[in-house]
């Protein structure tokens, strides 16, 4: 049998790393082709190929304007936030590059045969996790599942603990805090550790809060004396700007080390060297650090735990290095932090561990895994429905968040007209009790009722939520025999269409250029309206974009919109809360999805985890119903446009302002260099 | 912590970089990263005013810095002070070092939790006056220095680790003929080894002390910086930051041609910015004379075993240079083999050292050993006398170089003149017949020898050198019962209670007696 390896990739914001787990079952990091552990998640792309990593890195300062960087805070949304050579590429499509070259690492190191496992945030929402695992697809990795990286650090802890393994030396429980601060996420989760058992309590997190934060403020902090000394400001010019970026990212690193360090800004042929004492560092920086205790604050009263019963916090993520982050967590908690896995290795590592133990599940290998891993949902999950005694919208929450996972919870409502023939089921992550205020994430509808339904007649919802984090949806109607099943799809985000033309196009191609013919037909936006297509082609004819759009045959785009108010009040006719009849209650265990092949392999929890994936063996290929349109994409063509012309305006402003000077200073120095000659006086 | 045993801990002080490593609770080395996250600390050490700072931000350091810098103090070693003066204060080359070491402890023990007994690794040609040394280092960073072992030995049991010959199923009869090629940073070094079953027995060993990826970097910064000339009509390398920042971007490049047939290098100078492309070729062609250096060591120490290649079962590569693309085919070109590179470059040599140390902790606690090392000395030791024809000083070698150890070697001398009434013993070590070309170890004096001996009474100079590479000796002579017996103090080392002063010092730790 041709051994399947387990791979696992933490795609970071600044920095990705891989990892497996070696024949004699420990894990290993797998170096890029550079010989180094971490590879810079950037992209360059060039005429004669897309180059990522430090090279890419170094490019930015030279070629602003090919590089992308950061995308990962950008994923979910519909385009990534700065052209690249005049085009805007979807996120994902950017990821899946940085994917793409780690899995050539991956086939030298280990072979072509290797299954992998992505890390995300915990606090990733749906769009996000399914714009990864789109970026996956896209880079031809074969992907097993999605995991939170919480989770995944805490099982390279559980390994380096021997956690993992019920039959070694007795271990107690203990709650661990992993304090995951990363280049531009920040993570917090409180874990269970119990032999051969890890189990989440809680969640949360700042997707827009990172080690890249640390640095805007140092490049402020340094621009600003800098333009203090020579009266223009580094930042207005890309190429300077990443430059200043590279040396604050320097500094920040010194600081770590040092006391103090030199920031060397160079533009335009003016330099200052600005020091900055570890000190300023932290002060300037104290309100980040704030935040981040803030959010963990907020996460141990949501556990109901107190510090005393927390045992260990565990530190992942490069910018967990800055001494300010353990002295805070100290004076907090009073818990001196742990170093024990290396912060940068730890989610890669985990990773692995967890494809091995899905490979060890689904049968693949014969080494059963020997621990089981138990999540939580970290956001809200709901139904649209209606208030039928204000008859507002509201959301009525199906799957509370820090749920444990697999959950699976069925809300009865009722159809709100009489004879009413459809029904829209419109799916809502979030925790606010307005629908406005959350996330649609999908919706399915129900049509063909049969004539004559009474109203109030019954239509059960039911939530089944994956270990994977990835959401099902199933409504039925009593009695008729209609029902509708909704793997969750992304409202917005590429449809499987695009992703699988983009795959070819990212596959073939060597550089831009190849890339950019292939483009035109992937990107329906011509470059000259700043505001692109989501992504690909067929996103239906643009008559679809209105929401009063005619129907179309198909269930899931136009037609639901026949139906715009029908859908179900709560149950009873009451408020949402009262909703007695069915069993809201997340079932941890107890269900059976879809009966998996292999589960009752050696571990315990069978259940548990073979539901997880079962459920995540349909992601990958998953049919994809939705091609609905984004609307987003109104809001960005204004912001963009409106950002262009003050862009404009500044430059404008600029070049009058140096004209002005330079005519200025020139009269003065034909004057003094020639103090006899006729110029007209400057008054 | 997971310290209900004690962790077997082996470090490679290496020139440029060094690196620690441990044994898993599976008895498999691992390396620490230290507190960077990186696996190899640069082995410089950064002198400021209210603080001392290891690895790279010393190394950053550098360029901006240079007078409060010591890099490279392994090749001073031995001497007396580091060849630089840091903040106006010359230091022993040998505290420098301890600063690195106490670096990677205070870093290991934030990951593993406390241990102090280790196995440091030094190059096979350094002498006795060095290893002390290296292992006066280890104490002041606050180490129990277990044993000091030569680095391509480390590599060989790295290797053999690998390859299962030091587990019990290991072939134990098969002979395997190893040599081992070490290009680092700043030192080369060829070992020809013999491993038979779980012995490894070294054979000959040579090298190169001023030759290394140093070098490399070298040419290629005098490439990018001809280029640089060509185009902007001045000189990056004249400016000390400009420089330093060319030379962190070559190194780069450099890694960057093992991996691709270009690189670009960056260079800023003086306003003019250019983006200089090379290639591998051009690299190759400017570093050519380089890999000839190590072609002819090779041959040289393969000469010294007394073998052929057709002898030798593998070449096996360490060292982080050996990555070049143009190492590896002069290695298979010249020996006919595909070069062995199973055990990590930049690694192998920490991990020998970490196996090493897991096997002397096995032997403390009444395991047997799983494997065994012999090595051979890289200098001959001798005693200097007089000629008598020519009354010049001659080196009287007892022990030739490449000998196994450990050895002892006797030889007799004789009394120059008649009632002579001291006897002066000067060791030295080196291939010289000539002493004056020779190294002094060290010397000692029997006095008070009875009156009215004849000349030409014979003098007894027993030398015992043992596994660890120090020296013993012993001086009889027979007619006048005076016998003394000496274990080599080096001239330049420093007095015990500086060391403790340092230990204090560098690693806040108390004094031991562990020797």
């Amino acid at each position: 049998m041709a051994t399947t390896h387990a791979v696992g990739i933490d795609l970071g914001t600044t920095n990705s790393a891989v990892a497996w787990v070696d024949p004699s079952g420990h894990t290993a990091m797998i170096p890029n082709a550079d010989g180094e552990i971490l590879t810079p998640s950037v992209v360059l792309f060039d005429d004669a190929e897309i180059v990522v990593g430090k090279e890419a890195l170094r490019a930015a300062a030279s070629h602003p304007d090919r590089v992308a960087q950061w995308v990962k805070r950008e994923m979910g949304a519909p385009v990534y936030s700065r052209p690249i050579r005049g085009q805007y590429l979807p996120p994902e499509v950017i990821q899946s590059c940085i994917l793409r070259r780690l899995r050539g690492d991956i086939v030298t190191a280990v072979g072509p045969s290797a299954k992998a496992v992505l890390t995300v945030p915990a606090y990733f929402d749906e769009l996000r996790r399914k714009a990864t695992a789109d970026a996956g697809e896209m880079a031809g990795l074969t992907l097993l599942d999605i995991v939170n990286e919480p989770t995944a650090a805490a099982l390279a802890f559980g390994e380096a603990l021997g956690y993992l393994s019920p039959a070694g030396k007795p271990l107690q429980e203990m709650v661990v805090l992993v304090y995951d601060l990363g280049g531009g996420t920040f993570d917090a989760t409180l874990l269970r550790l119990a032999p051969g058992d890890i189990r989440t309590l809680a969640t949360d997190g700042d997707v827009q809060l990172g080690g890249h934060d640390w640095d805007t403020r140092l490049v402020a902090h340094t621009a600003e004396a800098f333009r203090r000394v020579h009266g223009f400001d580094p930042r207005e010019d890309a190429a300077a700007s990443n430059r200043l970026y590279a040396a604050a990212v320097e500094a920040k690193h010194t600081l770590s080390a040092r006391m103090r360090a030199i920031v060397r800004v160079e533009h335009q042929g003016r330099v200052a060297e600005i020091p900055v004492t570890r000190e300023e560092f932290e002060e300037m920086t104290a309100d980040l650090l704030e935040r981040t205790a803030y959010t963990i604050r907020q996460l141990i009263a949501a556990a109901r735990l107190e510090w005393k019963d927390v045992s260990r916090i565990l530190l992942v993520g490069g910018s967990t290095r800055m001494p300010m982050v353990a002295r805070k967590l100290q004076e907090l908690t009073g818990i001196v932090p742990d170093r024990t896995v290396n912060p940068d290795e730890a989610v890669a590592r985990g990773a692995a561990l967890y494809c091995k133990y899905l490979l060890g599940n689904a049968g693949a290998e014969q080494s059963a895994s020997t621990f089981q891993v138990t999540n939580v949902n970290s956001h809200s999950l709901g139904v649209e429905g209606i208030d039928p005694e204000t008859l507002r919208k509201i959301n009525v929450i199906l799957i509370p968040r820090n749920t444990p996972l697999p959950a699976k919870c069925t809300q009865k409502f009722m159809t709100k007209t009489e004879g009413q023939r459809s029904i829209v089921i419109q799916v809502l992550e979030g925790e606010s009790g307005n629908p406005g205020e959350c996330i649609a994430i999908g919706r399915t509808v129900i049509r063909d009722l049969p004539e004559g339904l009474p109203k109030n007649w019954p239509v059960e919802v039911t939530f089944e939520y994956g270990v994977n984090g990835r959401l099902k949806v199933r409504a039925g109607v009593p009695g008729t025999h209609r029902e509708t099943v909704l793997e969750l799809e992304r409202d917005v985000g590429l449809s499987l269409e695009g992703i699988s033309r983009w795959k070819h196009v990212l596959g073939g191609m060597a550089g831009f250029a190849d890339f950019e013919g292939m483009l035109d037909s992937l990107l329906p936006a011509p470059a000259l309206t700043p505001a692109p297509g989501p992504d690909l082609p067929p996103p239906l004819p643009p008559a679809e974009k209105a929401p009063s759009a005619s129907k179309t045959g198909r269930w899931d785009s136009g037609s639901a919109e026949t139906i715009p108010i029908p859908p179900m009040p709560a149950s009873g006719g009451i408020p949402v809360e009262a909703l007695p009849l069915s069993v809201p209650l997340p079932t941890p265990t107890g269900f059976s999805l879809a009966p998996h092949k292999s589960s009752g392999v050696a571990w315990g929890g069978a259940t548990t985890v073979a539901a997880v994936a079962g459920a995540l063996s349909s992601t990958g290929q998953s049919g994809r119903p939705t091609d609905a349109i984004d609307l987003r994409e109104i809001g960005i063509e204004a912001d963009a446009s409106s950002r262009r012309a003050r862009r404009w305006v500044v430059i404008a402003l600029g070049y009058g302002t140096s004209a002005v000077l330079g005519l200025g200073l020139t009269y003065l120095v034909i004057r003094w260099l020639f103090p006899g000659s006729r110029l007209p006086s400057l008054w | 912590m997971t310290s209900e045993f004690t962790p077997a801990i082996g470090i490679d002080l290496g020139t440029t970089f060094s690196v620690l490593a441990r044994l898993d609770d599976k008895g498999r080395p691992t390396t620490l990263v230290n507190a960077e996250g990186e696996r190899s600390t640069p082995s410089v050490v950064l002198f400021d005013n209210d603080e001392v700072v290891v690895g790279r931000e010393a190394l950053k350091a550098m360029a901006t810095e240079p007078t409060k810098v010591a890099d490279g103090s392994k090749r001073d070693m031995g001497q007396r002070v580091y060849h630089k003066v840091i903040n106006g204060k010359q230091y022993p080359p040998e505290v420098i070092a301890a600063f690195v070491l106490n670096k990677l402890r205070v870093d290991a023990i934030s990951q593993i939790g406390p241990f102090s007994k280790v196995v440091i690794t030094v190059p096979a040609y350094f002498d006795e006056v060095r290893r002390k040394a290296t292992q006066d280092a280890g104490y002041m960073a606050g180490f129990e220095v277990m044993d000091i072992i030569n680095e391509p030995t480390a590599a060989a049991i790295a290797f053999g680790f690998h390859q299962g010959f030091s587990r019990d199923h290991g072939s134990p009869d098969q002979t395997h003929r190893v040599m081992v090629y070490d290009l680092g940073g700043g030192t080369f070094d060829v070992t020809v080894m013999e491993i038979t079953g779980s012995r490894y027995t070294t054979l000959a060993t040579d090298g190169d002390v001023q030759l290394g990826g140093y070098d490399w970097d070298q040419r290629l910064v005098d490439l990018v910086a001809e280029a640089f000339i060509r185009q902007h009509f001045c000189d990056p390398r004249e400016d000390p930051i400009a420089a330093g920042k060319l030379w962190r971007e070559c190194e780069d490049a450099k890694r960057t041609l093992s991996t691709r047939p270009k690189a670009s290098v960056p260079c800023d100078y003086r306003g003019f910015s250019s983006r200089i492309e090379i290639t591998r070729e051009q690299f190759e062609e400017a570093t050519r004379d380089l890999v000839d250096r190590t072609r002819f060591t090779m041959c040289q120490t393969l000469k010294a075993a007394g073998l052929d290649w057709n002898d030798l079962d593998r070449v096996l590569l360490t060292g982080g240079s050996t990555r070049m693309p143009m190492v590896r085919a002069m290695v298979r070109q010249v020996s006919g083999k595909e070069p062995d590179t199973s055990v990590a470059a930049d690694e192998a040599v920490a991990h020998g050292a970490a196996l090493r140390a897991g096997l002397l902790l096995d032997k403390a606690r009444g395991k047997p050993p799983a494997f065994h090392i012999r090595n051979v000395n890289s200098h001959s030791l001798g005693v200097v006398g007089l000629d008598p024809t020519t009354k010049r000083r001659r080196n009287g070698i007892l022990i030739p170089r490449n000998t196994p150890i450990p050895v002892t070697a006797k030889r007799v001398f004789k009394t120059q003149k008649e009632n002579q009434r001291s006897v002066l013993v000067e060791v030295v070590e080196g291939e010289s017949a000539s002493a004056d070309e020779c190294t002094t170890v060290g010397r000692c004096t029997i006095k008070n020898l009875p009156l009215h001996l004849p000349a030409g009474s014979p003098v007894e100079v027993q030398f015992h050198y043992s596994p660890n590479g120090r020296l013993k000796v012993r001086v009889n002579v027979p007619h006048a019962d005076s016998e003394i017996e000496t274990e080599f103090t080096r001239e330049n080392s420093l007095p015990k209670e500086h060391l403790d002063g340092w230990r204090r010092y560098i690693s806040g730790l108390e004094p031991t007696n562990y020797r």
